[in-house]
């Protein structure tokens, strides 16, 4: 009759009748309760109790209205100053952040190759990178971060890219989530 | 003028059609806030604060199903009722009565108003002993005729899910009805 689950016939069964009663059952789960109906009496005493609630519920009247809830004026609900600040703040910092990768990525902020005549001979000069510019700054950068930094120092020019990302990254992240969550109150008052 | 030709003035600012809606709706919202929350006032409260909420959202309003969106809003506006319900009592059908809602019907006669008072009273106890979620089904399933589609609609839930809490909601209501002799067993 029922199969596939360890409840007895008539649990099953008293699960279905609410379903059964309005109809909404598969013919397989109808033939099944249908079957299991005619021989359990108490399951039928379910049924007939679940049809009578079910019919007096029906009957509940529907209630007049103490009054008319037509609207006179809606004033519209301004977003809140907060979320238009963080939001500003997030589409600032976000586009900086793209700039910065992008240039970073393209290499913007090296400095150009020095190009040094070699005067010794009559060969054609080499171009050189600058040890103290950007790049060597990037090369101590990753030797700092992989622990080997020893305090060479930097000169006064290098732009500290890496910092500024990781940084403005997380004044991103930061700000959206603050973003976020303002958002997310706000709709639940319905403002937003 | 049809509903959508309103909702669609409603949308461009039209406070006049949108009011030609909530004449249509007021009764249905009404009524679902009042059985939700068993307290006159604060079903008033939840039926003035679903429609403002439902003009200023509007917009948002992609067709379909008005009077489901509606009661979506409705039903989340009684689940804030509710948490603001729970700091103090809830007034009795009695006092829903004095405070001027009516529910005898035209022409009945006072020995069957009576009678139908008494049974929508435990019906009333019945419906507020449910939790939330079952009440709700209950309601919209069996006062207010929603489709089980619909109810999932309203309640952002799966059919299957509307079929659990309708059982399990019929079958408390059921039992809490024959606990106190209004239904024979």
């Amino acid at each position: 009759m029922f199969r596939g689950l360890r409840k007895t016939d008539c649990e099953k069964a008293r699960g279905m009748l609410s379903a059964y009663v309005d109809g909404h059952l598969t013919s397989k789960e109808c033939e099944a309760v249908e079957s299991h109906l005619k021989g359990c009496e108490k399951c039928r005493h379910e049924l007939e109790s679940l049809r009578a609630t079910v019919g007096i519920l029906h009957l509940m009247p529907m209630i007049s209205i103490p009054r008319s809830f037509a609207l006179e004026r809606v004033e519209p609900l301004r977003r809140p100053r907060a979320l238009v600040v963080l939001r500003a703040a997030t589409a600032i910092c976000v586009v900086l952040l793209a700039f910065v990768f992008i240039s970073d990525s393209i290499n913007i902020f090296e400095q150009p190759p020095v190009y040094i005549a070699d005067e010794s001979s009559n060969t054609m000069g080499t171009f050189q990178f600058p040890t103290s510019d950007l790049s060597g700054f990037m090369e101590q950068m990753d030797r700092w971060l992989s622990g080997s930094f020893e305090g060479e120092g930097t000169t006064g020019t290098s732009i500290p890219v890496r910092q500024i990302e990781y940084g403005l990254l997380g004044v991103v992240v930061i700000l959206g989530g603050a973003s976020t969550l303002t958002y997310l109150r706000a709709r639940k008052e319905g403002s937003a | 003028m049809e509903e959508t030709e309103l909702i669609q003035l409603s949308k461009e600012g039209d406070i006049g059609s949108f009011n030609r809606l909530v004449e249509f709706h007021e009764r249905g919202v009404y009524n679902l806030a009042f059985r939700m929350l068993g307290d006159a006032q604060a079903a008033e409260d939840a039926t003035q604060e679903t429609f403002i909420s439902a003009y200023r959202a509007l917009r948002g309003f992609r067709g379909g199903d008005f009077r489901a969106w509606l009661l979506k809003i409705a039903a989340n506006k009684c689940r804030d009722q509710l948490r603001a319900l729970r700091r103090r009592p809830i007034a009795s059908l009695d006092s829903m009565e004095e405070d001027g809602v009516s529910l005898i019907h035209a022409g009945e006669p006072p020995e069957d108003y009576a009678i139908r008072r008494e049974l929508g009273r435990e019906i009333e106890g019945g419906l507020l002993s449910l939790p939330p979620d079952q009440r709700l089904a209950v309601i919209l399933s069996d006062i207010q005729g929603l489709s089980y589609k619909e109810i999932a609609r309203v309640t952002a839930s799966s059919i299957g899910t509307v079929r659990s809490r309708l059982s399990r909601g019929r079958a408390r209501l059921r039992d809490y009805l024959l606990e106190r002799g209004e239904l024979s067993p």
